[in-house]
C-alpha cells in the first residue's frame, strides 16, 4: 500500500537506462485508479508502463511512454484532490480528503479523511476542482 | 441523510455543485419558490468566488437553475446533473420571471384567520433532498422569540401577509425540532 502524497513528488527513473526524468507532478485517475502520471520534465508515464507505485522511486518501462501530456486531457488530476472537500452525492459534506491510499497497482482503496472515518475507494465518483464526489452508503 | 429541514438563509452561499464533476459552477444567490404551493421553482445565482474580496466582486449570475435541473439540495453543496444545468434567462422561464413582489415572503406580517397577529415572516424552511420543497416559514414573534408556520397551515399569502387559522395561534412551534417533528407526521398522513 502507499498514499497519492507519496506517489507525488517520487523520481520517474526508465528501467531501461536508469535515467531520471523529473519527479510526478500530476496524476490521472480512471475508473477508480491511476491511469498515468506527469512528471515536472513533461514526461506522461501511462499506469501499464510503471512497474509498481509502492516503491521509492516511480521505475517504469520506457516502451510505454507517450508524448501526449495530461493536459491535454481532460481528466482531472487527482494531484489536486489533497485538501479538497469530499461530498456525498446529496450534497452533503463529509470533510477534507487528506490524502489517497493506493495499491500498488495504482487503485484507489480508500480516502483518508483529515476528520472522520476513510471513505471507500469504490465510492468515488467524480473529483473536480471543487470536491471529491462520493456516492450514499 | 438528504432529508433534513434547512432555513433559506443556510442555502444562500452553498455551492453550486455538477456531480458528475466535481466543480463548482456557481453559488445560490436566493431561493425562488411559490408561496401558494411551496414549490421551489429553482435559485439565481452568484458567481463563485474565494475568500471575502472575490465574493464581493464576484456579482450575480445572469444564468438560473431551474429545480428540474438539481439532483439534490444538501447542507453543504446544491447538486445539479450537469456542468450545462445554469440556463439563460429565456420566456417563460419562471425562475427569471418570478413575480419579486408575490414571490419575497420575508416581512409578511403574519396574522390569523381573525386578525391576530402572530409574528413575521423571518425565513423558508426547506425540505433538503432528491425532492426539495418549502414546508414552512420561520416567524420572528412580538416577543423576540421564534416560531415555525408549516405550509398546512397557510390558508392565503401575498407579498404583505399570510394568513392562517385562528386555532393555529396556540399550536405555534417555538423550534425547529417541534416543527420538524410535525411536517414528518404531515407528511405520513398524505402518503
Amino acid at each position: 500500500m502507499t498514499t497519492l502524497s507519496c506517489v507525488i513528488g517520487q523520481t520517474a527513473l526508465a528501467l531501461e537506462d536508469a535515467s531520471e526524468h523529473g519527479e510526478v507532478t500530476r496524476v490521472a485517475v480512471s475508473s477508480g485508479r491511476i491511469n498515468a502520471v506527469e512528471t515536472d520534465d513533461h514526461v506522461t508515464v501511462p499506469a501499464s508502463a510503471i512497474v509498481s507505485f509502492e516503491g521509492d522511486m516511480l521505475t517504469y518501462r520506457s516502451a510505454g511512454l507517450t508524448t501526449e501530456s495530461l493536459s491535454d486531457q481532460s481528466e482531472f488530476h487527482w494531484s489536486k484532490v489533497l485538501g479538497l472537500v469530499a461530498l456525498v452525492e446529496t450534497g452533503e459534506g463529509l470533510g477534507e480528503v487528506a490524502d489517497v491510499d493506493l495499491t500498488a497497482d495504482g487503485s484507489i482503496t480508500s480516502l483518508i479523511m483529515t476528520n472522520g472515518p476513510s471513505i471507500r475507494g469504490d465510492r468515488v465518483l467524480a473529483a473536480g476542482s471543487y470536491a471529491v464526489i462520493v456516492s450514499a452508503e | 441523510m438528504g432529508t433534513a429541514l434547512m432555513e433559506g438563509k443556510q442555502l444562500v452561499g452553498l455551492p453550486v455543485v455538477d456531480a458528475t464533476s466535481g466543480d463548482d459552477i456557481a453559488e445560490i444567490r436566493d431561493v425562488v419558490f411559490d408561496p401558494a404551493s411551496g414549490r421551489l421553482t429553482g435559485f439565481t445565482l452568484n458567481k463563485r468566488g474565494e475568500g471575502r474580496l472575490a465574493k464581493l466582486f464576484a456579482g450575480r449570475r445572469q444564468e438560473t437553475l431551474m429545480i428540474s435541473d438539481v439532483a439534490s439540495v444538501g447542507s453543504h453543496a446544491v447538486m445539479v446533473r450537469s456542468g450545462e444545468a445554469m440556463r439563460e434567462p429565456t420566456s417563460g422561464d419562471a425562475v427569471a420571471e418570478a413575480d419579486p413582489k408575490k414571490g419575497d415572503v420575508s416581512d409578511d406580517r403574519v396574522v390569523t384567520v381573525s386578525g391576530r397577529e402572530l409574528g413575521t415572516v423571518i425565513d423558508v424552511i426547506v425540505m433538503a433532498g432528491a425532492d426539495p420543497r418549502v414546508v414552512g416559514y420561520r416567524l420572528s414573534t412580538p416577543n423576540g422569540g421564534d416560531a415555525f408556520v408549516p405550509m398546512s397551515e397557510q390558508r392565503a399569502v401575498s407579498g404583505s401577509a399570510l394568513i392562517v387559522p385562528d386555532d393555529f395561534a396556540e399550536r405555534l412551534r417555538p423550534d425547529l425540532g417541534s416543527f420538524s417533528v410535525e411536517v414528518a407526521a404531515i407528511d405520513q398522513g398524505a402518503s
